[in-house]
């Protein structure tokens, strides 16, 4: 993440720097979207946002004639920033599961109105007063298939733990989140049994990777390590995108830990019920079909599924024998206990 | 007199702006940073407590000044060799030579740490020619560890180190050498008594500038140093982007400005005052 709000942040300087000089050379530029005919929406950059525009900004454009500016650098600080001074730029946010929590404690969302169009369709785990699910993602493990070609492949937690049956060098998330299930799920713990997580079983699980692993902090320093093999395996989140771009990468959503991201409204937005018509286009089935084309993550709407090549579901988390192979992360429980935990975590790691 | 006061008065007028820019975009942002360490309506320290009963926060912190400590120190020294080095080249070459100190400023301190990430790990650079050539079985440690960052960090913070030194060897008369040698100093006796002193501001500012840089780094340390190091500014990061415990990371940061502020006095009583003067 702190490499892609570190490269937004320039980026957006450079944004903001190119809007500033128009402006003064065109005062009617206004700062924030036109009422009733733009919103602002805020990601996170990449690929990921790349296909967000294609296939759902532009044809929302063509469609009503709302035309959305796309955004980089979200993040739930500066979110807070604008809340709380009462400047709220943005209208539209996708938001990680993890984060909403937090966001609500803090006051920063809107609630959805969902009167307005129906959400019966949507995966319900992934519908809530105020975030509604838009695509699945999911942390598994994830390998370099070409290290165990010809031999057995890892496919649960207890065999990333397994070092004698699974020679190599492990990488380690480090971070809790995921972490500490994935450690649980490896020492016995059934997946019904993870919440309330077990913090010190899962430590004294992870006791063995100490000072053997490779702990990493930034995501996509992932693929390179595990080309090169500085790595064999290791949880991450971004296996099947390597996978379809035909790297020697391959996951397992065996305790493999599933997730959502949901489209949020921001506290104080000017633009809601563009907002809101924004979302109910959206999460029509044809449009998360069209995303998948652009990013590997999974469709939350069913009648999405059946729009999907079939190669290309079956390495989603969406599609049911993957969604029910893995167990879904608890935000509710996280929220409250992250900055607790990570503590604690942070004192072992130095321990 | 009168001249003297107009002078003056320009010089005031011509700080003005600056000063009002400074005031505004940091001395106002850290006063705000304090205030709300210490609660947004009644006054309450527990976060400061908290950082005091915790023992981690302690060991962090104990862990940042070290680094920052060694990174300065050996800073200092490669900083000190590579300015006499450079001071003692025609001015062609001088030029060329601070061309590429000042090079790597052009790359995002992203980029270089993945480049010492390419060099250091266990299937980089250096252990795979140390093991192709068969000189040694198993690959070294070099990677997650304190080793890697205090590589990378130095790497990042040297031209702090040796512009302000070579600007302060430069400034040095060449007849304080002749006269020093005609008077039958040997060279080094010269480099310790005419080189040296003169250069103490210099390498002071150095020390400054690398140890309080190096007590904010970051990314370095969450790339490159595994499990066991970790500074203040990771903690930071962590309560102001993931749990938005603002608080708490406000009182981090007052505590470490308050820590350098004092460090700072402490090195400012120690240096004699002639250099306090010239250089800090």
């Amino acid at each position: 993440m702190t490499i892609e709000s570190r490269m937004t942040t320039r980026r957006r300087f450079v944004a903001t720097m190119a809007t500033a000089s128009a402006a003064l050379a065109l005062p009617a530029i206004a700062a924030r979207a036109q009422s009733g005919k733009e919103l602002v929406f805020a990601g996170f950059g990449g690929a990921y946002q790349e296909g967000q525009v294609k296939a759902l900004f532009e044809p929302f454009e063509k469609e009503t004639g709302i035309r959305i500016i796309a955004t980089t650098g979200v993040e739930l600080a500066r979110l807070k920033a604008q809340v709380g001074s009462n400047n709220v730029e943005w209208d539209l946010i996708s938001l990680p599961d993890r984060l909403r929590y937090t966001a609500l404690l803090e006051g920063l969302l809107e609630k959805l109105d969902y009167s307005r169009f129906s959400v019966a369709d949507l995966l319900p785990q992934t519908v809530t007063d105020y975030c509604c699910g838009c695509v699945t993602f999911a942390a598994q493990l994830t390998y370099n298939n070409e290290v165990f070609s010809g031999q057995p492949t890892p496919t649960t937690w207890r065999d990333m733990w397994d070092t004698d049956k699974f020679k190599g060098r492990r990488g380690m998330l480090s971070s809790v989140t995921y972490l500490l299930e994935f450690a649980l799920l490896a020492d016995g713990v059934p997946k019904e049994k993870l919440y309330p997580l077990d913090v010190e079983r899962s430590l004294k699980s992870l006791e063995k990777f100490k000072r053997t692993a490779v702990w990493w902090t930034q995501f996509p320093q992932v693929e390179q390590m595990l080309l090169s093999r500085e790595i064999v395996m290791t949880p991450w989140t971004r296996g099947v995108t390597s996978q379809l771009a035909g790297k020697p990468i391959r996951v397992s959503y065996d305790g493999a830990a599933i997730s959502y991201e949901g489209w949020v409204i921001p506290k104080g937005s000017k633009n809601y019920d563009q907002a809101m018509r924004f979302i109910e286009f959206a999460i029509r089935p044809d449009r998360q079909a069209e995303l998948t084309k652009y990013i590997a993550y999974g469709p939350t709407n069913r009648k999405a599924f059946p729009l999907v090549a079939p190669s290309v579901l079956d390495l989603l988390p969406s599609a049911s024998r993957n969604f029910d192979a893995g167990f879904l992360f608890n935000g509710e429980w996280w929220g409250p206990n992250l900055a607790r935990v990570t503590e604690r975590f942070n004192e072992w790691r130095l321990s | 007199m009168n001249r003297y006061l107009r002078s003056y008065g320009a010089a005031v007028a011509l700080l003005a702006f600056p000063a009002a820019f400074l005031a505004v975009f940091f001395l106002l942002p850290i006063a705000g940073s304090i205030a709300q360490s210490v609660g947004s309506t009644a006054l309450d320290f527990s976060h400061y407590r908290r950082l005091i009963e915790v023992p981690l926060y302690r060991s962090v912190f104990l862990r940042t000044l070290e680094v920052a400590l060694i990174v300065c120190v050996i800073c200092l020294i490669m900083g000190y060799l590579c300015a006499y080095f450079i001071a003692s080249l025609d001015s062609k070459w001088r030029t060329i030579a601070i061309g590429l100190i000042s090079f790597p400023f052009m790359l995002s301190v992203l980029v270089r740490n993945y480049v010492w990430t390419l060099i250091l790990q266990d299937t980089g650079l250096i252990n795979r020619l140390l093991v192709d050539s068969g000189l040694i079985l198993l690959p070294l440690e070099l990677m997650y560890n304190r080793f890697a960052v205090v590589v990378a960090m130095v790497n990042m913070l040297l031209p702090y180190a040796i512009l302000p030194i070579l600007s302060s060897l430069l400034a040095i008369p060449l007849e304080l050498k002749t006269a020093s040698s005609s008077l039958g100093a040997s060279e080094m006796r010269t480099f310790i008594r005419v080189t040296l002193p003169l250069t103490v501001p210099g390498a002071a500012v150095a020390a400054l500038l690398t140890f309080i840089m190096g007590l904010g780094f970051y990314i370095t340390p969450a790339m490159l140093g595994g499990t066991r190091e970790m500074m203040v500014a990771n903690l930071i990061a962590f309560n102001v982007k993931e749990v938005l415990n603002w608080s708490l990371a406000f009182a981090l940061s007052t505590s470490l400005l308050a820590s350098t502020l004092i460090l700072y006095m402490i090195y400012r009583a120690l240096l004699p005052q002639a250099v306090v003067l010239k250089a800090v």
